[in-house]
């Protein structure tokens, strides 16, 4: 799997204007992403991953929008290319699933109409041929009854349902990046579980590289090659899922893996919060941006912007004091 | 452990919280405007009428003559001059909005709140709101008045007829939503009595969307007054209103064209005024939208409203 | 969706009950005796008392009331003394002029601000949306009936371009029928068209920050499609709610402007019947007014239930 990757993207920055100034909700954000590896993007509400995500569709809107950087998928840059080309792309090489169910899919069509919508909008069939390929989609993604369930309204399937549809319909033109916006955050556990299976089982037949955008680390867990974390717009730890989760370098890392509640934890243990609030996009700190709420601030993190820095080879992290981190880590970690 | 003076920041929080508010207020282009006119207005019909000449004062040898230096609006049928006319119909329109204003908004305000509170009673209270509603308002306020008499006192009263349901379906909303949070059922279970909820905590946040609403039925009033005057079914001549100005110029439209324009710019510039008022004083207090915009006596009926 | 028709067709006979008490009282709450004021000063008391009889006021005022709904249901709205004739017979005759001009400011408003609202919501902000909000707070600001007349002294008057006063029955030929009523349309068209441009832009404003909308975009749909398709398809039941529940103003503008125009329509009936104090006349224009506006508001209901199959396939109330 070490040929060229599939996407990738070099130093993406995006800036929107609002009324109270430019504002830099991704910052100079760098990751790749081979054919079939599934990399989960975490962090809070306001952290840049669902812009990051509507860059790389360049879904924002162009007027009070810039884009930086560069997006490669496949050889070519999608922040370069002119909108009706790009548009092009949408649906075709790269896909979204969008986030909640309930209002992704229009109430007044039919599920048969919008799937032969997304599929005739980037292959010159006839309507009927589309809603064989609609039918056949519906049940890959496993939607039993599906003849029946064509002709249904959206507000008549369920959730789950629901989402199977738009992820059906996100396939349908067989993309080769996914990019799947908190698939799961509006769902029933239950219904969560199998969507996620859903999607590894896609993954295995059509070797399509997702973007799982996500701030449930269970989802990540499960589910997840490598995992990518953001803070503020940066990314801030780039690893591979099982190292993430055994050795975090990051304090934010730790912060998030032990405010997750554990069923293993004593009952007794606390669950850690990370103190302090996200600072406003329109006052970011000079130096590190995570420095004000750590435990392992130096004087340096507040004066200096720390870097990217590749540790080994698969494992990054934007911190100057992640020895420390690791060390302090080792001696908790005995039991 | 240091004593923090809690009094003192708060103080300093809520000195910073008006400054705040004075800012968006004067910030807002269309609330500056529209509170200079009215400002106007309120300064013509009462400073106004006291040095205008007399109204009444019939000279029919100058009759319908042009805008001169003399009568700057020029005299009507009777030789009366214009601009007397003019500003006191200013008044007698201010009168009737800030008394249909006045009426139906306190009237508005106990039905909705006593609807939102006791539900046996709002079922009869809401259809017969509903009722009301249904009538055209133009239609209506003619039926009242044609049944008691033209009168400035009757044009009030029919208004308030008119667009008190309207207010009451918006307190009665906003005491709703505020009643089903859960603060509300935690006072009740401290054994807090009903009209004391109703008064202390439901009150306040109906308070802001009635103030915008006011200001909506303020325009319309002015706008219904003027088409029941100019009907002849309003105030009644010779009392200058700016609506029954209208119908005595539609006879000499073609002659005397300024018996048409003044009133007719008077009524447009107050009503435009009183508009962006109202906008500008929702967007400051009643962002969730919960004050209903009728438009010459059209009350939009929000659908979520019938629930 | 024929449970749907039923319900709402129930939910509003309370509503048309209570209408015709409230007409009924307010006629009832005239100061002074109607028949001492049909016949005039001059009357003798026995005459005076012979008319009550006749007219049925001496009896209890629930049997009056009775007889007058029951009346409705078969068309009689009472009679008219000063024209001579039934009520109905005279809204009648004078309905068609109000409608057509109802109906055509209507036309008239819907072709000019949809499209306007659609286009300022593409672009917030832009040259489109600004000029449209400027537009449409002078057009709410402006009563329809001073429009008119306004219009009259500019066009009539000063351009000469237009016939000021006056109707052409539809017999006499459409375009001539059009002529005459073209400026009142005009005049009534502008209020409403301020207030429907309005609500299309702040609909569709809505809808395209909408989930789905952003779905459509990410399919790769070319944008006149999302807007359209997608879009305006959904938001067609709020705007057409409007549009509806508007034509109740339009009614009313309608009655105004003809006393400016000189149109024989409802207007007029209502003006004569006002200055008569003939309050079968009034109690019967109102009623059937605020009842086309009533079957308008269920119409709209109904269509409502087109569009938006969430409505239409709902199993229960």
């Amino acid at each position: 799997m070490s040929e060229s990757p599939l996407l990738d993207v070099v130093g993406l920055t995006t800036r929107f204007a609002t009324e109270r100034g430019e504002v830099t909700a991704v910052d100079d954000v760098s990751f790749s992403i081979g054919s079939g590896e599934i990399v989960g993007l975490v962090g809070e509400s306001g952290c840049g991953k669902s812009v990051t995500a509507s860059s790389i569709m360049r879904l924002l809107d162009e007027r009070y929008t810039s884009y930086g950087g560069e997006v490669v998928l496949g050889g070519t840059d999608l922040l370069a290319l002119p909108e009706r080309r790009m548009r092009k792309e949408r649906g075709r090489s790269v896909s979204m699933v969008f986030q909640d169910p309930m209002t992704a899919l229009n109430p007044v069509y039919t599920i048969e109409n919008q799937l032969i919508e997304a599929i005739r909008a980037h292959r010159t069939i006839s309507r009927r041929e589309a809603s064989a390929i609609a039918l056949d989609l519906l049940e890959q993604v496993g939607i039993p009854d599906a003849r029946n369930r064509m002709r249904a309204y959206p507000h008549q399937l369920s959730g789950g349902m629901r989402q199977r549809v738009v992820i059906a319909m996100a396939l349908s033109s067989q993309p080769r990046l996914l990019i799947a916006d908190e698939p799961t955050t509006a769902l029933d556990v239950t219904i969560q579980a199998q969507i996620l299976e859903l999607m590894l089982a896609l993954r295995a037949e059509y070797d399509t590289g997702v973007v799982l955008i996500t701030h449930d680390l269970g989802v990540v867990a499960q589910t997840c090659d490598r995992v990518l974390v953001m803070y503020l717009g940066q990314i801030i730890e780039d690893a591979p899922v099982g190292e993430l989760f055994r050795q975090p370098y990051h304090p934010y890392t730790i912060g998030l893996l032990g405010a997750t509640p554990s069923v293993d934890a004593d009952s007794a243990d606390e669950l850690q919060v990370i103190p302090g609030r996200v600072p406003s996009l329109h006052d970011v700190p000079v130096g590190c941006r995570f420095a004000a709420r750590c435990a392992f601030a130096t004087q340096q993190c507040l004066d200096d912007p720390p870097p990217l820095e590749d540790v080994d080879g698969v494992h990054k992290v934007r911190c100057w004091n992640y020895r420390t981190v690791i060390a302090s880590q080792e001696v908790t970690h005995v039991a | 452990m240091v004593a923090i003076d809690l009094s003192a920041s708060m103080r300093f929080e809520r000195a910073r919280e008006r400054r705040a508010l004075l800012r968006k207020m004067l910030s807002n282009g269309g609330l500056v405007v529209g509170a200079l006119i009215i400002f106007i207005i309120v300064l013509c019909a009462t400073v106004g009428v006291l040095i205008a000449p007399d109204p009444q004062f019939l000279e029919p040898a100058i009759r319908l003559q042009a805008p001169s230096p003399a009568h700057w609006f020029g005299t009507d049928g009777f030789g009366r001059a214009v601009f007397s006319r003019v500003v006191n119909g200013a008044s007698t329109s201010l009168l009737i909005g800030t008394g249909t204003m006045g009426i139906a908004g306190s009237l508005g305000l106990i039905i909705g709140l006593y609807s939102a509170y006791y539900p046996r009673a709002d079922a009869i209270l809401m259809r017969v709101c509903d009722a009301l509603m249904a009538f055209p308002a133009l239609l209506l306020a003619i039926a009242i008045t044609a049944a008691l008499g033209p009168s400035t006192w009757n044009v009030i009263i029919s208004l308030s007829v008119v667009f008190t349901p309207v207010v009451a379906r918006v307190a009665r909303a906003s005491a709703l939503s505020i009643k089903q949070q859960v603060y509300i059922d935690s006072l009740r279970a401290q054994g807090a009595r009903s009209w004391r909820i109703l008064w202390s905590n439901i009150l306040p946040n109906v308070v802001s969307p009635l103030i915008v609403q006011a200001t909506f039925i303020f325009a319309d009033s002015l706008i219904v007054e003027a088409a029941l005057s100019f009907l002849g079914a309003g105030v009644p001549a010779p009392d200058p209103s700016w609506g029954n100005m209208l119908l005595e110029g539609k006879s000499v439209l073609f002659q005397a064209w300024w018996m048409t324009v003044f009133p007719g710019a008077a009524i447009m510039l107050t009503v435009l005024g009183a508009n962006l008022l109202g906008d500008g004083l929702r967007d400051l207090l009643d962002p969730h939208q919960r004050a209903l915009r009728p438009v010459f006596g059209f009350i939009r009926r929000d659908r979520k409203d019938k629930k | 969706m024929l449970k749907y028709i039923l319900s709402r067709l129930v939910q509003t006979i309370p509503v048309l009950v209570i209408v015709a008490l409230l007409i009924f009282i307010i006629a009832r709450l005239a100061p002074g005796d109607p028949a001492a004021v049909l016949l005039g000063p001059d009357a003798t008391a026995d005459e005076v008392e012979a008319l009550r009889e006749q007219l049925g006021f001496n009896r209890p005022i629930y049997e009056q009331f009775f007889s007058w709904a029951g009346g409705l249901f078969v068309g009689n709205l009472g009679y008219s003394f000063f024209l001579q004739e039934s009520v109905s017979t005279a809204i009648g005759n004078h309905l068609l002029p109000t409608l057509s001009l109802a109906v055509l400011a209507q036309i008239l408003a819907v072709v000019v601000a949809i499209p306007a609202g659609v286009a300022a919501a593409r672009k917030p902000g832009g040259v489109a949306d600004r000029t449209l909000m400027g537009a449409s707070l002078l057009g709410i600001s402006v009563p329809s009936f001073l429009l008119g007349l306004f219009l009259a002294l500019l066009f009539a008057v000063l351009l000469r371009w237009l016939p000021v006063a006056g109707y052409a029955d539809p017999s006499e030929g459409l375009g001539k029928f059009l002529l005459y009523l073209l400026l009142p349309a005009i005049a009534l068209a502008a209020m409403q068209a301020a207030l429907l441009a309005r609500m299309t832009r702040s609909t569709m404003m809505d809808v395209l920050g909408a989930n789905y909308v952003s779905t459509a975009r990410a399919k790769g749909l070319p944008g006149g499609v999302v807007l359209y398709k997608h879009a305006f398809r959904t938001a067609i039941n709020p705007i057409l709610t409007v549009v509806g529940q508007s034509f109740g103003v339009l009614i009313t503008g309608a009655v105004v402007i003809e006393t400016v125009f000189n149109i024989p329509g409802i207007g007029q009936l209502i003006v004569l019947a006002i200055q008569r104090r003939d309050f079968d006349l009034i109690q019967g224009v109102v009623l059937v007014a605020t009842l086309m506006y009533l079957v308008l508001n269920l119409i709209v209901d109904l269509l409502y239930g087109v569009f938006d199959p969430r409505i239409r396939l709902r199993k229960a109330g």
